[in-house]
């Protein structure tokens, strides 16, 4: 049985690349800019809508929008 | 966008104290360890650099996850994943740490290796096309079914002779190939597959990237269990010896963090109209297109 | 006690070969460049359109290999697949879009198509 090829740099490389561009943690779900490819993430979605939902509670009447029927 | 420190992240990890040897990151900056209750994330700062981060930090990151790997569980972060500032940082720990937390638990002592196999694809769809020809020429264009005719009316040769029919055909015959060409790679990533699994606790299997990539597999293995897979490895590379064969490993668990309970919770947090939407995703998820669920 | 981490194997070249083949470059992202905003629209109606046209597809063929299909119907269905396959030749055409693009990544689901 002879043995693999060791290391071919270009492999590795690709072999890297499979896993971290994609794979392992991926943060969702926010605001996710791309600066030249590379994901900024801002959380400033979350803070806006949860200010929303505190005026609403505020206020006590829900907020109307295109998902809601005003009660 | 604000100018200063941003934060660029490469791991999760299972501990809330500082790191102790010194390791480097991306560009030379420092590594250190953003605490979050018992957890924590793994950082480095960043001075506004961030069109730096070429394809080449990719193996410098690795680098950094895998010096972390020796010494507790770590949870890899995609490459080039970058908060605006530490505040979003821990916002973001408050919001996936349960998910991280059972992530970190399950992936303890647990390492992934690679394997991927080249099989002759493209010559075993050459012949199946010859072959298909070969057995439909004759009275049923369009096909057979296990060897039995199909039922075509028509059958006295003008079945070719509009385009629309003609492209029908030839839609069914590619529909046919394809679905033999599948069951043969269903068929030969089984045998290997048979093999790794019984020193592996789970797997993700990519089939037929390419006609050629037969298989692109991930297999999580137990940290004692290392060298036993790599012996599964060299046995299977032994007996079938028709394949080309890529391994490699050991890796942190990059496939197998599983973070869809902060998906679907921060669906929530975001208002009907995106849980609607996440709910849809989640359905058409049920991967219609691809074949290794049918 | 953890194996030193390797990548190897018996046939580099073929490998490259054939990972780069499948390679849709390093991640889409959608800039903040109008022009691609539009296109970016394009294509997930595009792609939307796309998986409905294979779907319809594949039903086409579950009936023609389940057979007993009238000549009316054989020329039918194989009319409207020939249709709608040039339909979204036509669109790809104009907004640009080659069929790799055509696909929505969701995330951690994995990609639709």
């Amino acid at each position: 049985m002879d043995n693999l090829v060791t290391e071919s740099e270009h492999v590795t490389l690709l072999e890297v690349l499979d896993r971290v561009l994609n794979k392992g943690v991926v943060i969702s779900g926010d605001i996710v800019i791309s600066v030249a490819d590379v994901d900024l993430i801002y959380l400033g979605l979350k803070v806006l809508l949860s200010s929303v939902e505190t005026m609403e509670r505020l206020r006590g009447a829900p907020i109307t929008g295109p998902m809601q029927e005003p009660t | 966008m604000s100018r200063g420190m941003k934060i660029y992240i490469y791991g999760i990890i299972d501990s809330n104290n500082g790191i102790g040897e010194s390791v480097c990151g991306l560009k030379g900056a420092g590594v250190y360890n953003i605490p979050y209750r018992d957890i924590g994330v793994v950082a480095s700062d960043l001075n506004g650099q961030i069109g730096d981060i070429t394809q080449d930090s990719a193996v410098e990151h690795e680098r950094v996850v895998e010096k972390l790997m020796i010494n507790c569980a770590v949870l890899p972060v995609k490459f080039r994943t970058v908060f605006a500032s530490r505040e979003n940082v821990l916002s973001m720990m408050k919001d996936y740490y349960s998910d991280f937390r059972a992530n970190l638990d399950r992936l303890r002592d647990k390492v992934e290796f690679g394997i991927k196999i080249i099989w002759p694809g493209e010559a075993i769809k050459a012949r199946l096309d010859i072959d298909y020809n070969k057995n439909n020429a004759s009275v049923n264009p369009a096909g057979s079914v296990k060897g039995q005719a199909i039922d075509w009316p028509d059958l006295d040769g003008r079945l070719a002779d509009s385009p629309a029919k003609r492209f029908l055909m030839n839609a069914f015959k590619n529909y046919k190939i394809d679905k033999e060409f599948k069951e043969k790679a269903d068929g030969c990533i089984a045998v290997v597959d048979h093999l790794f699994s019984r020193v592996a606790v789970d797997k993700k299997l990519e089939k037929l990237r390419t006609d050629n990539l037969l298989l692109n597999a991930a297999y999580l293995v137990d940290r004692n269990k290392q060298h036993d897979f790599r012996e599964a490895f060299e046995h299977t590379r032994s007996v079938h010896c028709g394949l080309k064969y890529l391994f490699s490993g050991p890796w942190p668990p990059y496939n197998f963090v599983d973070l869809r309970g902060s998906l679907i919770r921060s669906g929530m947090a975001v208002g009907q109209g995106a849980r609607v939407i996440k709910r849809l995703s989640l359905k058409a998820c049920h991967k219609v297109m691809r074949y290794d669920n049918e | 006690m953890t194996m030193n981490r390797t990548v190897e194997t018996d046939a580099p070249e073929t490998f490259i070969d054939e990972i780069n083949q499948s390679r849709t470059g390093l991640g889409k992202k959608i800039d903040a460049n109008p022009e691609d905003v539009e296109k970016g629209l394009a294509k997930l109606v595009l792609t939307l359109i796309e998986l409905i046209r294979k779907l319809m597809e594949k039903q086409a063929m579950r009936r023609v290999e389940g057979g007993s299909l009238t000549d009316e119907e054989i020329e039918r269905i194989g009319e409207t697949l020939m249709k709608l396959e040039d339909k979204m030749q036509e669109l790809k055409e104009v907004f640009g879009l080659e069929d790799e693009e055509l696909n929505l990544n969701l995330g951690p689901l994995g990609d639709l198509m």
